[in-house]
């Protein structure tokens, strides 16, 4: 090989490397890649004629709070069926905190509130909540934050309920079929739902 | 050489692979189907000169070297499922047809223009392919590994290289 080849091949190395990198606070994968059949989906309450499974997953994490607000972090459950990803400055600096408790709780969505109407459930609900670690305080959004939920089957809308809502509120969201994922933003926490 | 059916079998192999997205469980047909025209297709030159093997391994390391610091500097995606065995099968099945397509088929067809269309032209093909799959996020990632794979073909004459660099990558995103 010639230097010159070699230093192409070295550049072309770089240039990958930044291209991944450059994707900011955004976790980025090695190689956006193929197809990979999907495990079954893990219910909280099983629908009729879904086999039972593992019951799904939690999660819990932590966002550094500065002066400027929150740092960017992403907190998913470990059978990765729900995340949440806080953008930098998502969560307002709050007086005597220097952090803010994430967790991500699976409930059977319908226990939340009926479905609307023409829409059923396609995975658990997740309530998202998010609290001012040293206050207890709920934390308070200033941006907006996305939500990736998993989807059993098919979805195209992310459904959101909050606090003691009775009923949801429908997010557009941009699905992934691929991975079975839908992602929507949303302005507040609460409880989340993908359906068709 | 008549070449008029090499736009249209591009095109068609392009669309099964960005139709994978549609139906991930039929996914596997579609590898299946471009990995056949990559490996048996006919393709101008399809030899490169002889290389010592020190070469090859060389600009294999390269390549896989740059997966690796990635894998060191990039945390985890969370699309990133803990697939089956059979999954993990698939997927390297699919990269080795992925590479043979891409970089043997079309880059060797695209290299009769020159090197630089063969580069970009199939580095490009390659991310379009994914973004029915993963959205506009995978462009710049999927175009410069394209980038990286095909300067493997072309400094190793072959698209074993890029194959054996493209399964590491896999297997790295998995480790």
């Amino acid at each position: 090989m010639s230097p010159r080849g070699l230093t192409a091949g070295v550049a072309l190395a770089v240039l990958y490397l930044v291209a991944t990198l450059g994707l900011g606070a955004h976790p980025a994968r090695l190689l956006y890649d193929g197809t990979v059949p999907m495990p079954p989906y893990q219910w909280v309450h099983p629908p009729n004629g879904a086999a039972g499974t593992a019951p799904p997953s939690s999660a819990a994490g932590t966002l550094t709070l500065g002066a400027g607000g929150s740092a960017a972090n992403e907190v998913s459950t470990d059978d990765l069926q729900a995340s949440v990803t806080f953008p930098e400055s998502a969560v307002a600096p709050h007086a005597g905190d220097s952090s803010v408790k994430v967790t991500i709780t699976p409930v059977d969505a319908a226990t939340v509130a009926r479905a609307p109407a023409g829409h059923r459930f396609d995975s658990n609900g997740y309530r998202i909540e998010a609290v001012y670690a040293t206050s207890g305080a709920p934390a308070t959004l200033v941006k907006p934050v996305d939500i990736a939920l998993t989807y059993a089957v098919h979805a195209n809308i992310v459904l959101r309920a909050q606090g003691q809502d009775k009923s949801w509120t429908i997010l557009t969201g941009t699905v992934f079929p691929a991975s079975q994922q839908i992602v929507a933003h949303s302005d507040r926490l609460g409880t989340f739902a993908a359906s068709p | 050489m008549r070449v008029w059916h090499v736009p249209i079998v591009g095109t068609l192999g392009c669309l099964a692979l960005a139709a994978r997205a549609a139906d991930v469980r039929a996914a596997p047909l579609a590898d299946l189907a471009v990995g056949i025209v990559g490996i048996a297709g006919t393709v101008p030159r399809d030899r490169g000169p002889s290389l010592p093997h020190g070469r090859w391994a060389a600009v294999t390391a390269i390549g896989i070297a740059a997966f690796a610091a990635a894998r060191l500097l990039v945390p985890a995606h969370p699309a990133g499922v803990s697939p089956s065995t059979v999954g993990i099968l698939v997927l390297l099945i699919a990269s080795v047809a992925e590479e043979a397509f891409f970089r043997r088929w079309m880059y060797g067809w695209l290299a009769v223009a020159g090197v630089g269309p063969a580069l970009i032209g199939s580095s490009a093909a390659f991310a379009a392919v994914h973004l029915p799959i993963y959205g506009l996020r995978a462009l710049p990632v999927d175009f410069a590994a394209g980038l990286l794979f095909g300067w493997q073909r072309l400094a190793t004459g072959a698209w074993t290289a890029s194959a054996a660099t493209h399964v590491a990558a896999n297997l790295l995103q998995l480790a």
